[in-house]
């Protein structure tokens, strides 16, 4: 649902910041909302399919993930991870309403699982694309491409629906702590969106404030773990 | 009275044991907080198992890591560390409820499976509050 009207710049790019490993999206994503000081107006609730969850956002109930808007970048967060049995109709719903909005590029961000990530001092990016538009977007970007290997949950089935509704995805994968909140992967990831965007994003604030993000999002990111668990595949390590 | 001290004291350590595994199962569930009202704090960690060693990371954001103990006994290893300041529940979360609930270090036992060396462990703090403790396995196992 929509809760304000509001125009959408161009070329527009949806950031979907979902719990996924190392938390990265959720991070990148509430970043860009603080720092470019990004308009609520919409948010995506399921009756019957999204955990007993209520919001309370300055004394307002809002929905567990909710859009916000700045000139030609949308974001999307989340403070619930996705329940398994949601993640059909949610990748679904995202990649229809996209469309309808007319936004150009759904940019899913997304955490590798690093066994070595202890010893890398900066995490690198890599990316997928959904089809030739989006990969013109990082081209140039001097980042590998993601090769081989598995994406699970909904950043998966986004993908999958993207490139059957011909809607360009790119998904951003940074290395990242398998169950750590990994804040120094989404200033990466913010590095890189900036870069292919245009849009300036300030990640100093998000690198000083790192520690205490990683403390706040304690619990989150233990209920990803098992929601990730629960949605099986070839497990939630198995991303490289 | 000899035999009844000793009942008594198995019975202890088994009841201990219990409690143990059952705070353990809680914990796992998520259904019990990852801090308690005396000031402790569990920090988040992950055990990685390799064909000679074990590695276990433990995320210690926020923690004054100079004041870091880690103690490896035959089953588990206990580890502590101060916070860099006292935090009180609310300013994390940033919310109303929590005031009163000021966290004050980090404390956590995690076991140790059988074939783990304690004697060998190896403790490495990264610039980001990222431990890292190695523990090798016994080589006449297998």
């Amino acid at each position: 649902m929509e809760y304000e009207e509001f125009e959408l710049r161009h070329p527009s790019f949806l950031v979907l910041g979902l719990p996924d490993t190392g938390l990265v999206g959720v991070i990148s994503s509430n970043h860009l909302v603080e720092t470019l000081k990004m308009r609520e107006v919409a948010g995506i609730d399921f009756a019957t399919m999204m955990p007993p969850v209520a919001v309370i956002s300055n004394g307002d109930v809002r929905p567990p993930l909710r859009i916000f808007v700045h000139e030609n970048l949308m974001a999307l967060t989340a403070e619930a991870p996705v329940p398994p049995a949601s993640v059909y109709p949610l990748a679904k719903m995202l990649v229809d309403y996209a469309m309808k909005r007319g936004v150009d590029y759904i940019v899913s961000i997304v955490g590798v699982a690093s066994p070595n990530r202890i010893n890398i001092e900066k995490p690198r990016v890599y990316w997928i694309a959904s089809n030739e538009k989006a990969r013109r977007l990082v081209e140039n970007a001097g980042i590998e491409g993601f090769l081989n290997g598995y994406l699970v949950g909904p950043y998966a089935l986004i993908l999958k629906n993207a490139i059957r509704a011909r809607m360009p995805n790119l998904v951003l994968l940074a290395d990242a702590y398998i169950e750590f909140p990994d804040p120094e992967a989404a200033a990466e990831v913010l590095a890189l969106l900036s870069k292919i965007t245009g849009i300036e994003i300030d990640t100093k604030k998000l690198l000083e404030q790192a520690e205490m993000i990683r403390l706040r999002l304690r619990g989150l990111m233990k209920q990803t773990r098992q929601a990730l668990a629960e949605m099986g595949g070839p497990s939630p390590l198995m991303y490289a | 009275m000899a035999a009844f001290e000793d009942l008594e004291e198995l019975f202890e350590r088994l009841r201990r044991r219990l409690m143990r595994e059952a705070e353990r199962l809680l914990a796992e569930t998520g259904l019990q907080p990852d801090w308690s009202p005396d000031g402790r704090l569990q920090p988040l960690y992950t055990v990685y198992e390799y064909p000679d060693r074990y590695v276990i990371l433990v995320d210690m954001a926020a923690a004054d890591t100079s004041t870091l103990s880690v103690t490896a006994t035959r089953d588990r290893i206990v580890l502590e560390a101060r916070l860099q300041q006292e935090l009180r529940l609310s300013d994390i979360y940033g919310n109303v409820a929590g005031r009163e609930v000021s966290l004050r270090y980090y404390h956590h036992e995690i076991p140790l499976p059988e074939d783990a060396d304690p004697e060998g462990i190896r403790v490495r703090v990264r610039p980001n509050k990222i431990v890292e403790i190695v523990v090798p396995k016994r080589a006449s196992q297998g």
